[in-house]
């Protein structure tokens, strides 16, 4: 990529500088999950009970729980389920909810059947869902993200079912039809091109409630297996210490609340940066 | 009923069926609709909004099922021809020019589009100077074919629209409204384009459009519909110059004539536009007709000649 | 009645200013109509929406000039200060009667609406009002189609019930915004003709904006012809027709093709406008006149009368000898 295209890259993010926070912190988490080992002041995993519960110090940036784990380690090392539960959650909505909503939209007979199916799904909260899957699955991180992403398939598949409907009735598309083209064309050339943006924009939805899900799940042990550092796990063996030891619950989510914030901020950017409408703006000199 | 038309319409119905107020109901788009187009001829289709003028449109170039009738290329019923020559010889342009390219595509992918979903390029490089060319032959610099349709304005994305339909060159195009969302002097461009390249390229061209000052300047015969019918065909000048259906006559009085000394405001009745809902038992036009008897309230009036110059007309009482 | 006085619109920041509309003049008297035509993007919406105060926000703004209804500068006064004032007396009509009006109201209760607004009427007496609205505007059957959805109607009548609320504020001045534009040519010459009469009347103003020139000359007493952003020419509308003395008027009529029956090809007018903030220093239409000159394109050309009545933005007009 040229200079000028990277600079056409960043613009809707310097025109918002609320975006660039955004992508700060997810940068700040992809860095922090490769780099863990060395990130990392301590080993997350060694236990010292003469420092059981230090709050915030010098030594320990973050304080040290009930067992006396550096928690910035822990929470460094968290980095890497969440982005691993994040991405997978959003390959398995994306990987489902695309075909089926796309396909439903273009063939209305298979469409009326599979979106009744969508729709008995969607009469379950999303966490029931989750949980009634990983009680028949068992917990394990696999399972998570399916248990999750089952719940944001069907979100996925209404959007992409719904923009393809719209999208089948464009004129270029009817343009393109009687000039011959057949599904396979339409779908290429038309229908998944236009979807792109609005997928980002869905895709960083989707990313950021997977993390509230794969928290919820992880707080009541169903989710990451608990000797892996994770934010729910962290939140979920420290609940007991609120009062003594609140930084414990306070740093792991706190990091919840902003990889989820900044992934929305990220999508809408990103959004802008898509659309042609959008891009007309940025592209102007000057 | 022409032996050397290119295009040879027979019969053609349409309907669609509709929801209204949790209802269903099935509303005939198009009633019967006969046409043929002869070589190099340009046959103009005017009629009020709803009429069914985009359906016949729709229906030649495979967009819709018609529920009966024959659309037949050079004496070839469409319905058994090979669909890819169909395809290639014709072709749609259509009106809305911002609306009928695709955003996420390049002026030069979308002008190349039939070819590539037809095979018609062999190579690359015969792909990039037939699209070259082809801009260049619409008025449109070669560069253009790198740049996307945001980027130009409604008279270029027409030109583009009307570039995708002639590479391959057809045999027939169907033009909907195609210069209906252009200002006046856009307009005056773009039908000069069109008129070069009909000439250029042999074309025949069915050409829709509401505005009768348009197909007067383009089309060398003129077909008026009402309500899914053909109610006046005529050479143009004859139907302009000389209206005898009384729809047609309705419709060349409402022309707002540019020149102020020949005001018609007032003057002219024009009666309440027709519902598809309520289709009238005989006459379409009968609730709107200044000189309708007993019998138009009954019987469907038939096309039928009318004189020597080829005009045909469906009214009991002219 | 409205004098509008060298109205000039803005985008963009105080320090840079993009004018979409610069230095628009124009005068409207009791029962008049003022045909204001151009080419789509030159303006036309922009004059309206800041006459009537309407003008989206936040975006362009009237950066100079005055607005006069009956003397008084409405630009200066706040929404509230316009009704109470009794300077409500304006009202617009749009090219879109469906957006316009909510799709799950009644027509009678949308109309009542007005009514009870501006007369400060309520229940039955705003009913009858309503319905007497739907005659004034011609609508068949009016008792029936109070109670009717604007879906139930076609263009033509929804446009009718846009015209009977813009008159429950018995305006003085009625705007009207492409009005007929989406219609079709058999309805549009009723739509024309109500308004007309209406004007007539109830001697009431009207600015027409339109872009066809075959509606202005039907319709209107005055034309302004307008180009990227600037009034070019001004005349009575026989006179216009009669003898365009600017070259982009010249231009726009010969290339209808309504008045150049039988010629082959249609004469057209080389090039596109100019985008705003793209105008320099000379006149706006030398990038695409025929009868450009050197000085044309260095200033900018004056404001003529060329004769009573009629004013041209040009520094080398048509000759108004030979008429058309
Ligand atoms: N809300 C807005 N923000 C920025 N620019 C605008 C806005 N509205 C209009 N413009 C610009 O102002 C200019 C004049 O617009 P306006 O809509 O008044 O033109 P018009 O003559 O009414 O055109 P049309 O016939 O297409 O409605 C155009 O260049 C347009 O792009
Ligand atoms: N896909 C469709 N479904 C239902 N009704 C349709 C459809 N297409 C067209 N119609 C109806 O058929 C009639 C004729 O439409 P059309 O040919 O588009 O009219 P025109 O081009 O003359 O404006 C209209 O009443 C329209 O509402
Ligand atoms: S058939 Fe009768 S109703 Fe129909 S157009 Fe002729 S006179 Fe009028
Ligand atoms: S001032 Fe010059 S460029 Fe402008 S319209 Fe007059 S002659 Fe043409
Ligand atoms: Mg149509
Ligand atoms: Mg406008």
């Amino acid at each position: 990529m040229s200079r000028d295209g990277a600079i056409l890259w960043l613009k809707p993010f310097i025109a918002r500088p609320i975006a660039l926070l955004g992508l700060g912190i997810l940068l700040g988490t992809i860095l922090a999950a490769t780099f863990a080992p060395w990130l990392a002041p301590y080993d997350p995993y060694a236990i010292d009970p003469s420092i059981r519960l230090t709050p915030p110090n010098a030594l320990h940036w973050f304080g040290t729980d009930q067992f006396g784990r550096d928690t910035l380690s822990r929470v460094i090392h968290s980095a890497r389920m969440a982005l691993l539960i994040g991405s997978g959650v959003v390959m398995f909505a994306l990987a489902t909810g695309v075909p089926i909503g796309v396909l439903s939209a273009l063939f209305p007979r298979l469409g009326h059947l599979l979106m009744r199916m969508v729709d008995v799904l969607m009469a379950f909260p999303s966490l029931l869902l989750a949980l009634g899957l990983i009680v028949v699955l068992g917990p394990s991180v696999a399972n998570a993200i399916l248990a999750i992403g089952l719940g944001y398939m069907t979100t996925t598949t209404r959007i992409v079912y719904g923009l393809t409907l719209r999208l089948r009735m464009e004129t270029y598309v009817e343009a393109s039809r009687s000039m011959g083209a057949g599904t396979a064309w339409l779908i290429g050339k038309h229908i998944l091109p236009n979807l792109v943006s609005p997928l980002l924009v869905q895709a960083s939805f989707v990313f950021a409630f997977a993390q509230l899900g794969a928290a919820s799940l992880d707080f009541l042990g169903l989710g990451a297996p608990p000797e892996i550092p994770s934010w729910g796990n962290m939140l979920a063996e420290s609940r007991t210490f609120i009062t003594r030891a609140p930084w414990l619950l306070f740093f792991p989510g706190m990091m919840i609340v902003a990889t989820a914030f900044s992934l929305n901020l990220v999508g809408d950017a990103l959004r802008d940066r898509l659309d042609p409408r959008f891009r007309q703006l940025f592209s102007e000199k000057g | 009923m022409n032996g050397n038309a290119v295009l040879d319409v027979r019969d053609l119905k349409v309907s669609f069926s509709v929801r209204r107020a949790g209802r269903k109901y099935q509303v005939r788009a198009v009633d019967g609709v006969s046409l043929s187009l002869a070589e190099g001829e340009v046959l103009g289709i005017v009629g009020e909004s709803g009429c069914g003028k985009t359906t016949v449109g729709r229906s030649i170039v495979g967009l819709v099922r018609p529920d009966s009738g024959t659309i037949s290329f050079k004496g070839t019923d469409m319905t058994g021809a090979s669909l890819r020559d169909m395809r290639l010889n014709i072709r749609m342009v259509f009106q809305d020019p911002y609306a009928s390219l695709n955003p996420r595509r390049t002026i030069g992918d979308s002008v190349a589009e039939a070819g590539d979903i037809n095979g018609f390029f062999t190579s690359r490089a015969g792909r990039s100077a037939a699209i070259a060319a082809t801009l260049t032959a619409v008025g449109l610099d070669p560069s253009f074919a790198a740049r996307y349709p945001y980027e130009l304005s409604g008279g270029q994305r027409q030109r583009a629209g009307i570039a995708r339909t002639i590479l391959p060159s057809p045999s027939i195009v169907i033009a909907d409204e195609p210069v209906s969302a252009l200002d006046v002097s856009v307009q005056a461009q773009v039908l000069n384009l069109m008129m070069d390249l009909r000439e250029q390229l042999r074309l025949s061209m069915l050409f829709i459009s509401h505005d009768l000052g348009v197909i007067g300047q383009i089309s060398n015969r003129v077909a008026v519909m009402y309500m899914g019918r053909i109610v006046e065909q005529a050479a143009t000048r004859t139907v302009l110059d000389d209206p005898r259906h009384p729809y047609t006559r309705s419709l060349v009085a409402a022309i707002p004539k540019p020149d102020p000394s020949k005001r018609i405001l007032g003057a002219i009745e024009t009666g309440e536009p027709p519902s598809l809902f309520k289709r009238p038992r005989g006459c379409a036009y009968a609730p709107r007709c200044p000189i309708a008897s007993d019998r138009c309230q009954v019987d469907v009036p038939e096309l039928r000649s009318a004189g020597t110059d080829g005009r045909a007309i469906a009214c009991h009482n002219v | 009645m409205l004098s509008v006085r060298d109205l000039t619109v803005s985008l963009g920041p105080e320090t840079a200013p993009v004018d979409i509309v610069a230095g628009v003049s124009f005068e409207l008297g009791k029962g008049e109509i003022l045909g204001l035509v151009g080419e789509s993007g030159c303006g036309k919406s922009m004059t309206s929406l800041a006459v009537m105060g309407l003008l989206p926000q936040p975006g362009p703004r009237i950066r100079a000039g005055r607005v006069l209804l009956e003397g008084c500068d409405v630009t200066q006064l706040q929404p509230w200060q316009r009704v109470v004032a009794g300077h409500g007396r304006m009202a617009m009509i749009f090219q879109e009667p469906m957006t316009s009006l909510n799709p799950v109201r009644r027509i009678g209760d949308q109309i009542a609406e007005a009514v009870r607004v501006h007369d400060r009427l309520s229940g039955p007496p705003a009913i009858d009002r309503a319905r007497e609205l739907l005659e004034q505007v011609r609508m068949p059957d009016p008792a029936m189609q109070l109670s009717a959805y604007p879906h139930q109607l076609s263009g033509g009548q929804r446009q009718r019930v846009m015209i009977a609320i813009a008159l429950a504020c018995r305006p003085q001045v009625l705007i009207a915004d492409e009005p007929t534009t989406a219609l079709d040519v058999t309805i549009q010459v009723q739509v024309l003709g109500l308004l007309r009469e209406l004007c007539n009347r109830l001697d009431m103003a009207m600015l027409f904006i339109t872009h066809d020139m075959g509606v202005i000359a039907q319709l209107a007493d005055r034309v302004s012809v307008m180009y990227a952003g600037r009034i070019v020419e001004t005349a009575g509308v026989e006179a216009l027709f009669g003898r365009p003395r600017h070259h982009y008027t010249r231009g726009l009529m010969d290339c209808m093709p309504s008045r150049n029956s039988g010629a082959r090809r249609l004469p057209t007018i080389a090039g596109q406008p100019p985008a705003p903030g793209t105008v320099g220093a000379g006149c706006v239409f030398a990038s695409r006149c025929a009868a450009v000159r050197e000085t044309c394109r260095t200033a900018a050309p004056p404001r003529a009368e060329v004769s009573q009545g009629h004013d041209v933005l040009c520094a080398f007009p048509l000759d108004g000898g030979e008429p058309r």
